[in-house]
């Protein structure tokens, strides 16, 4: 049975109407049409559908959409403001931190609620955080470069 | 067919739904282990029961003798909390070297335990730290010594319509030291093996040790030759090496893709006198993030 929830996306409430125990990540790219949350390997391993659940990073292939209701959903999409990229895309630019960039939005959105609780990180801690999530170009090094100069951002 | 969903916000509703459904019912906690067997079709129940917004089942309690620990707090918190940090070191490390960070954001300390893989870190934190457990059921509470709620390779002695509500933390008494080592092949896997040791010692004899071991039988356990051995004993390198000898005997592991059977063992022989050593100097065994 459908239920019908209410919830902000980036910032903007929403009342949409869900499959309750459907999936986060099918409600993202289906219902929202947020396209930046990565259909990866759907079992909650490689962290490409990241998305912030009131701040904190969580795997949309693992959270059933119901649970929504109520919260502030931040994807990729929500981070720049009018058209200024946020500290964390920016330092991933700067650095060049990508490469095909299919994993980039979910390690951008985990480096963000990393940094939130743990704003002065060691390089071990930021590794430590970055391996939650899988990058098969293994482009790892200059990803905890830009965390490292995100970090410092004032 | 599409599941039914429910998130009551009353434990007596929640106690009411696995009446009228037993076992066709699933609890879902953290939802970070059973997401992914419903996505391989391991399980498919009629109902998702959501404790998420049950009140009262999450928190962190300082209590007279102890810690008291509400099942629904999230791995996350337990990991960054100043009072399991200060009193339960050990779990606080176990906590921390859970998996991915979305997992520690979601993931809670009862779903670990009621779900009880092999390698999940905290059940040995919670064995080492003599912990207690309170189910709530139709047929009213009952506490558990950990060690009793588990039965099996996933399997524990809740019943369909039993919740786990809460843990109990006994105060570690003054001048024991705990600690949490953790082995596996990358930072975010599951243990192949992960050590919780809680120790006191007087000068170079041992007061008072417990071993917990995950990841080397199917349920946690406590090593009690080792603990046994070094009772009274004099810390050497020889005995701290006959306890990692004693631990592998007592392990009963399975060989899976991860690891052989006589890999895992080899691997308790080698870290339990590792994470022994590690505790008595005081050295964080865990991983911190």
């Amino acid at each position: 049975m459908k239920r019908t929830i209410a919830f902000t996306v980036n910032g903007k409430p929403v009342e949409i109407e869900v499959e309750p125990a459907g999936l986060l990540l099918d409600v993202v790219q289906e219902q929202l049409g947020l396209l930046g949350a990565r259909r990866g390997c759907e079992t909650g391993y490689c962290g490409a559908c990241t998305v912030l659940v009131d701040r904190q990073a969580v795997r949309s292939c693992l959270f059933l959409a119901a649970r929504i209701a109520g919260r502030q959903l931040t994807t990729i999409e929500g981070l720049a403001t009018e058209g200024e990229l946020d500290r964390v895309q920016s330092a991933f630019v700067e650095h060049g931190a990508l490469e095909c960039g299919y994993c980039i939005p979910g390690m951008i959105l985990l480096a963000e609620s990393f940094l939130a609780q743990n704003p002065h990180p060691t390089d071990d801690e930021i590794r430590r955080a970055l391996a939650s999530n899988l990058c098969r170009c293994t482009g790892y090094v200059k990803m905890v470069e830009a965390v490292r100069a995100a970090s410092l951002v004032r | 067919m599409t599941a039914e969903y429910r998130d009551p916000e009353q434990l007596t509703e929640v106690l009411d739904i696995l009446r009228e459904f037993g076992d066709d019912a699933k609890l879902i906690a953290g939802g970070q282990s059973l997401m992914v067997m419903r996505r391989q079709g391991l399980i498919s129940p009629s109902v998702w029961l959501d404790l998420n917004r049950v009140a009262g089942l999450a928190g962190i309690t300082a209590m007279d003798g102890g810690v008291r620990l509400g099942a629904m707090t999230t791995i996350r918190t337990i990991e960054r909390d100043q009072t399991i940090r200060a009193m339960c070191p050990a779990l606080a490390q176990a906590a921390a070297a859970v998996g991915p960070l979305q997992v520690r954001n979601m993931g809670t300390i009862g779903g670990s335990v009621a779900h009880n893989a092999p390698g999940a870190d905290c059940p040995p934190a919670l064995l080492a730290l003599d912990a207690s457990a309170m189910v709530v059921g139709a047929a009213g509470a009952r506490s558990f010594a950990l060690a009793d709620l588990f039965t099996g390779y996933f399997e524990t002695a809740l019943r369909p319509d039993e919740v786990l509500t809460e843990f109990m933390l006994p105060a570690l008494s003054a001048g024991a030291r705990a600690g949490y080592l953790k082995f596996a092949t990358r930072a975010v896997d599951m243990a192949l093996v992960g050590i919780a040791v809680v120790l006191e010692q007087e000068g170079d004899a041992i007061r008072n040790v417990r071993i917990a071991i995950g990841g080397a039988a199917p349920v946690p356990f406590r090593a009690r030759d080792a603990e046994a051995h070094l009772l009274g004993a004099k810390w050497t390198e020889a005995a701290l090496r006959e306890a990692g000898r004693l631990a592998a005997c007592a392990a009963s592991p399975v060989s899976d893709v991860h690891a052989s059977a006589d890999y895992r063992r080899w691997l308790v022989r080698t870290l339990v006198p590792r994470a022994l050593a590690s505790v008595s100097t005081g050295t964080p065994a865990g991983r911190e993030s």
